[in-house]
């Protein structure tokens, strides 16, 4: 704070009321960028970890059928499976469909039922191992539907289908984040225009004495992009000290909260200095754009 | 040596100058005059006749309306705007208002030109305390512009023009709130300036002044320019 000090003191532009408000509002579009990022931060740290929880494989699981079809009750389970891996196979996104083999399933089932033959009557459900193209979406309830009609005893990882939906509903809400990000940026800089119009106006005099005794265009702008660029931070800087409470305080309750589902919310140390950083790129923005905003209109009309 | 001080380019040229303010009629009518180098001048005319408005051209508050204006060589036009602001570094202003900044106190109106230039703010200080000293104001380094006297600020004005050791000074009415001992002492410090080579010319009103110093007047009478010789009296006291 002491650099900024040190460059508004002796400024020859005494403070005026558009001096006043650009703190507010740059407070303001601070809070909301550090809440906006921090909210779109989780939701993408959320995101990649539910997605490396689907990567790879899938399993689907064949119940036996039924003992009151016809026909012998391994043949149908069987023919079943069929069933599900021509449906599978089929399906968007889906790179490899691969029914486990009896030596297979015997070891997964080994701990609970001992050395069996699976060729015996013993119901045992069939497991289909589906590998899936990450770069490509797979459309589960669509998938799941197919598999009703086709093969009602086969089970897709209901939790997996809904993981599915709400990665999409995070990548809307992340698309939203950047929305609101470029709205309170351009905000952040048509109301630094105003602002310095307004400043212009209301220093004129001085600015036609600096002329008058020899000052370049360009010193004049830099005058005011530092005046712009310290009133900016201190608001920006307040903004986002009063927007990291009520990230901790969501960020707490989100953790909290049953299943687990948002635990992976946390923010990395980076993230956070990636919202640390937003009052110094707000306060540069403005700067900038007072610099701009003068050197533009000095040459027009001075 | 084939330059002699004569062959010198003058400060200032006006070459059939006219100046009016929006359509309004012409407050400056086919002025030709120029200074030389070093030259001291007293600018006189009754209130309204375009003295402000004649040192306005001069310190490219203005452009001339019509003829050509050159101020050390170089011609006041459009083209050569990119070039004011280094000829006005060259020029002290004592403007007739002051336009002292309020808000800074005298030190700090008084280092803003070389603030402006981009001089190290070590050396600026003890510059502007020695010439506010030297115009009676060594009491009032911190003061701002509204606690002062009318002749205070004229005086903190005054130090604002010569502070950069300017080629050319142009002071509107710059003893017009001083007694006339303070004017008197004003008056020699502009002299003091002008024999280091500094071009002077001040408005001003003050009868007595003018004729107690040997310099030629411009004359200004409705919008028309008349050279005068001095108005010395010599013989008389
Ligand atoms: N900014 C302006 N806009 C329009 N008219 C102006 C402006 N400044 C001066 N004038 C007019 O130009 C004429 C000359 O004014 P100027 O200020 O040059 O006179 P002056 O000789 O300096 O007078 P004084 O001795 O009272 O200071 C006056 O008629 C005045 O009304
Ligand atoms: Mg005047």
């Amino acid at each position: 704070m002491l650099i900024f000090k040190k460059y508004t003191q002796n400024l020859p532009f005494a403070y005026d009321t558009s001096s006043l408000f650009l703190p507010w509002i740059m407070m303001l579009m601070v809070f909301l960028a550090s809440l906006t990022m921090a909210g779109s931060l989780a939701v993408n740290n959320m995101t990649e970890h539910w997605n490396s929880s689907i990567a790879g494989s899938l399993t689907v699981q064949v119940m036996p059928s039924s003992v009151k079809a016809a026909g012998n009750m391994l043949d149908n389970t069987m023919a079943e499976v069929d069933r599900a891996v021509a449906v599978l196979k089929q399906a968007k996104g889906i790179k490899d469909v691969r029914v486990l083999s009896d030596a297979e399933l015997g070891k997964l089932l080994e701990p609970w039922l001992g050395n069996i033959d699976l060729q015996d009557d013993i119901p045992v459900p069939r497991l289909i191992d589906v590998k899936i193209n990450m770069a490509e979406n797979v459309d589960f309830p669509k998938l799941k539907d197919e598999l009703a009609k086709y093969a009602p005893n086969a089970s897709l990882d209901i939790h997996r289908v809904w993981l599915a939906k709400l990665m999409s509903l995070a990548a809307t809400l992340n698309f939203l984040a950047w929305v609101v990000m470029m709205l309170a940026l351009v905000t952040t800089a048509v109301t630094v225009m105003y602002a310095t119009f307004t400043s212009l106006e209301v220093h004129r005099p001085a600015i036609e004495l600096l002329h008058l005794i020899g000052a370049r265009d360009a010193y004049i702008s830099l005058l005011f992009s530092r005046r712009t660029l310290t009133f900016s931070f201190g608001g920006a800087l307040v903004g986002m000290l009063l927007a990291i409470p009520l990230i901790i305080i969501i960020g707490t309750m989100a953790a909290g909260l049953e299943g687990g589902v948002l635990a992976n919310a946390s923010l990395s140390a980076l993230q956070w200095l990636l919202i640390a950083a937003l009052p110094f790129a707000a306060a540069i923005l403005s700067g900038f754009t007072a610099f701009l905003t003068v050197g533009f209109k000095l040459k027009r009309t001075m | 040596m084939q330059k002699n001080k004569a062959s010198l380019p003058n400060i200032v040229e006006f070459e059939d100058v006219g100046l009016r303010y929006g359509q309004g009629p012409e407050v400056l009518k086919d002025i030709r005059f120029s200074l030389a180098p070093g030259s001291f001048h007293f600018l006189t005319g009754e209130s309204g006749a375009g003295k402000t408005s004649l040192l306005s051209l001069m310190y490219l508050a203005n452009s001339p309306t019509r003829g050509r204006l050159s101020l050390f060589d170089t011609d006041v036009n459009e083209e050569n705007r990119k070039k004011f602001p280094e000829i006005r570094r060259n020029i002290g202003v004592v403007f007739q208002d002051f336009r002292l900044l309020d808000h800074l106190t005298a030190q700090e109106n008084v280092a803003l030109p070389l603030r402006v230039m981009g001089i190290k703010e070590l050396e600026i200080k003890r510059h502007v305390n020695e010439l506010l000293s030297w115009v009676g104001l060594e009491d009032h380094i911190n003061a701002k512009p509204p606690t002062l006297a009318g002749g205070q600020k004229q005086r903190v004005a005054i130090a604002r023009a010569l502070i950069n050791r300017p080629k050319l000074l142009l002071a509107d009415e710059p003893t017009g709130n001083v007694d006339d001992r303070i004017a008197t002492r004003l008056l020699r410090l502009f002299i003091e300036l002008n024999k280091i080579g500094t071009t002077v010319v001040i408005a001003t009103h003050n009868e007595g002044l003018i004729e107690r110093f040997p310099f030629p007047r411009i004359h200004l009478s409705s919008g028309r320019l008349k050279i005068l010789p001095s108005a010395k009296m010599s013989g008389i006291k």
